[in-house]
């Protein structure tokens, strides 16, 4: 993390909302900018670029989405929706406008905050890992094996694949279709049956409880995501 | 119906009778002296062929019985003016028998001719007008949409067709009496309703001709009508279902949209509280701030109450004598931004009878509705007693609101411009300030010309002068 505090963008327009953010941020040592509507939040952006944003669904001049994508426009900086509408067709359609994660309200800010620092390690430790341990699970990603405590797991190709994709991106929610794409390729975008088989190959292998996974969550609907 | 032309001697029934004797003795008459001049250029026995003329228009006219009378009447009248010796009966010639026998043949066999092309005429006028009746009917009772109404012309029609003087379709069996038979109406086996004929008019021919003709396309076609009117009310029903069902879902999105934010606000408050930089300011700003939201939780709450209070039909008013002028004041003057509202109310207002409790949720909720729209700027509050009812407006000067939207703003959770937009009221307050309204007799509606604002009109009955208790007169506030 550099010698300077980073900057997170709060773009909602429910005031009580934005200055208990406003309080935890900075007590988590971040600065806070504030943009009640989407496009205030784009200027902002514009005139100092954030580290982070989180952005409301709903705005008053338009949708949270819009904002995302014109963001990913130019800058690669991890975005967290924030919506009170858990529909799961709307976090696919934020995922897929570029949006790192997605937050239903009410969320315990606790949370909002862990992912907002995650999301902000994965952006910040950019370069390769060749080896990456969580929690008792280590993935040597140069010489493709997985340990677990008790020894060594055998993974197929695709398992492998699947497992490194997830790590990778470790805390963050990806959607079943860019799975898809990244493991098997754009022909297999909609192939979710196959994700899922793989998806329960792999929970076997690596879990120590496969029915109450620790490391592969699933967001019903959505996607998975590897915890952090 | 359209008349058929009738051929000129072949009528659907034989003329009177009476007539038919004129017209044979007038003709048989004739013919008599029609061979006179004849007689010098005519072989004498050749005359009597003119006598067939007579008897066979008679014949075919009138029927067989006064065929065979002109037949007599001509051969008695050949023999007794033109046979030699004339002036008597001279029976023995071979010819006068010839002549007899020829005219009584053609009388019989004109009149049957004429007898069975009149049945068969009248059997295909019979059923002419059976099939008038049945395509009437089907007019009738499939044409229009509501079958209760078509019954009434569609019995008359059969009333007509049979030559009765009235007849009724009833839905249900009924029992027939001395003034009216009824006849049951079956279709499929099932009972679906009663045919009622005068009793009097009914005799057993006609009855027969009901039973085998008329009956079976009333029940054939009242049993269409009627599926169709079933398939019809549950295809209403089952929109109704999924309407309602679609309300609901949009109703329980919106709660939960609805109640997420101020829960998020009090959680995400309530969490920075305990945070170790915050300042003293920050502090109070960050407890106001959680009380606010759940305040503003506990309105929705109330509001969601009422409105299924309303929806269940349980917002049963406890009428009493309510001053509006002191109703609206007070509604005013609860309000934090109370300075912005300038009421003006008539000089001694009559009072209303209502619900002084709903009454004040209406109003609240509309005050809230035009505070919100207005932005900064003032809204009016105006009151006047107009005939037999009283109207208050509230007037805002917000955006107004779009012609097609004015009814559909009254609906719960309605949002207009539609999901997408965003929404700072709850959704609801209008559709609970018009159910409260008209659960107290009156009607609410809005008027807006778009961009030059809004305005809000309460109408409530008065009751009458005698009942009304009248307040002193109160200035314009």
């Amino acid at each position: 993390m550099s010698a300077r505090a980073q900057r997170v963008l709060v773009c909602d327009d429910e005031p009580q909302i934005v200055r208990a953010l406003k309080y935890l941020l900075r007590e988590a040592g971040f600065e806070t900018v504030v943009a009640e509507t989407a496009a205030e939040a784009l200027d902002r952006a514009t005139v100092r670029p954030p580290d982070a944003a989180i952005i409301d669904l709903v705005l008053p001049d338009g949708d949270g989405i819009e904002v995302c994508r014109a963001l990913r426009q130019w800058s690669a900086m991890p975005i967290i929706m924030l919506s009170a509408v858990g529909e799961e067709d709307e976090k696919v359609r934020a995922l897929e406008a570029g949006a790192d994660d997605y937050v239903v309200k009410p969320f315990l800010p606790r949370e909002l905050v862990a992912r907002v620092q995650a999301a902000l390690r994965r952006a910040g430790g950019a370069a390769e890992e060749p080896v990456i341990a969580v929690d008792g699970l280590e993935v040597d990603l140069a010489a493709r094996v997985v340990r677990r405590a008790d020894g060594e797991v055998h993974l197929t190709p695709i398992e492998f694949d699947l497992l490194k994709t997830l790590v990778r991106n470790r805390g963050r929610l990806l959607t079943h279709r860019s799975l898809l794409v990244e493991v098997w390729g754009p022909e297999y975008a909609d192939d979710t049956p196959t994700l899922r088989t793989h998806i329960a190959n792999l929970r076997r292998k690596i879990e120590p409880t496969a029915a109450s996974p620790r490391y592969i969550r699933t967001d019903p609907g959505v996607g998975y995501r590897f915890t952090a | 119906m359209r008349d058929r032309t009738p051929s000129l001697l072949l009528r659907d029934t034989p003329s009177r009778p009476l007539a038919g004797a004129a017209v044979a003795l007038a003709l048989v008459a004739a013919t008599t002296l029609a061979i006179y001049p004849l007689r010098k250029v005519v072989p004498q026995v050749s005359t009597g062929v003119l006598y067939l003329v007579a008897v066979l228009v008679v014949s075919i006219g009138w029927g067989l019985r006064l065929g065979l009378a002109s037949a007599l009447a001509s051969a008695a009248a050949w023999n007794w003016f033109h046979i030699p010796p004339t002036g008597r009966f001279s029976i023995h010639d071979g010819e006068n028998w010839v002549a007899l026998a020829v005219f009584l043949v053609a009388a019989v066999m004109a009149g049957s001719v004429a007898e069975l092309a009149r049945a068969q005429a009248t059997e295909a006028e019979l059923r002419r007008r059976e099939a008038d009746l049945a395509a009437e009917i089907a007019r009738l009772l499939l044409g229009g949409s509501d079958l209760q109404q078509a019954l009434g012309p569609a019995a008359q029609r059969v009333a007509a067709a049979l030559g009765l003087r009235s007849a009724a379709i009833e839905l249900r069996v009924v029992a027939g009496d001395e003034r009216r038979t009824a006849l049951p109406l079956t279709h499929d086996g099932r009972r679906i309703g009663t045919l009622l004929l005068p009793a009097s008019e009914l005799d057993d021919d006609k009855r027969a001709r009901v039973e085998e003709r008329a009956l079976p396309a009333v029940e054939a076609l009242l049993g269409v009508a009627l599926q169709r009117a079933e398939l019809e009310a549950e295809a209403v029903e089952t929109r109704a279902l999924r309407r309602s069902d679609e309300i609901k879902t949009a109703v329980l999105r919106a709660v939960s949209h609805d109640l997420r934010s101020p829960l998020t606000a009090i959680i995400a408050t309530n969490e920075a509280l305990g945070s170790s930089s915050l300042g003293a300011d920050e502090r109070s700003e960050l407890a106001a701030a959680s009380t606010t939201e759940a305040e503003r939780l506990a309105r929705l709450v109330d509001k969601l109450l009422d409105l299924s209070r309303l929806q269940s039909g349980r917002a049963e008013p406890r009428r009493d004598w309510v001053s509006l002028d002191e109703l609206l004041g007070t509604a005013v003057d609860a309000r934090a931004d109370a300075g912005r509202f300038a009421v003006s109310i008539d000089r001694d207002p009559p009072l209303v009878r209502a619900d002084a409790a709903q009454l004040d949720r209406a109003v609240a909720n509309l005050l809230e509705n035009a505070a919100r729209y207005s932005g900064d700027l003032p809204v009016s509050v105006r009151a006047r007693a107009v005939g037999h009812r009283i109207l208050v407006r509230i007037v805002d000067r917000g955006p107004g609101i779009d012609g097609s939207e004015l009814e559909r703003i009254f609906e719960p959770f309605h949002r207009v411009g539609g999901d997408d937009v965003h929404h700072t009221g709850s959704g609801l307050g209008l559709a609970i300030a018009r159910g409260f309204i008209e659960a107290n007799g009156g009607r609410v509606w809005a008027e807006s010309l778009p961009g030059q604002g809004a305005a809000f009109v309460i109408e409530l009955p008065l009751e009458s002068e005698a009942t009304a208790p009248r307040l002193p007169a109160e200035a314009v506030r």
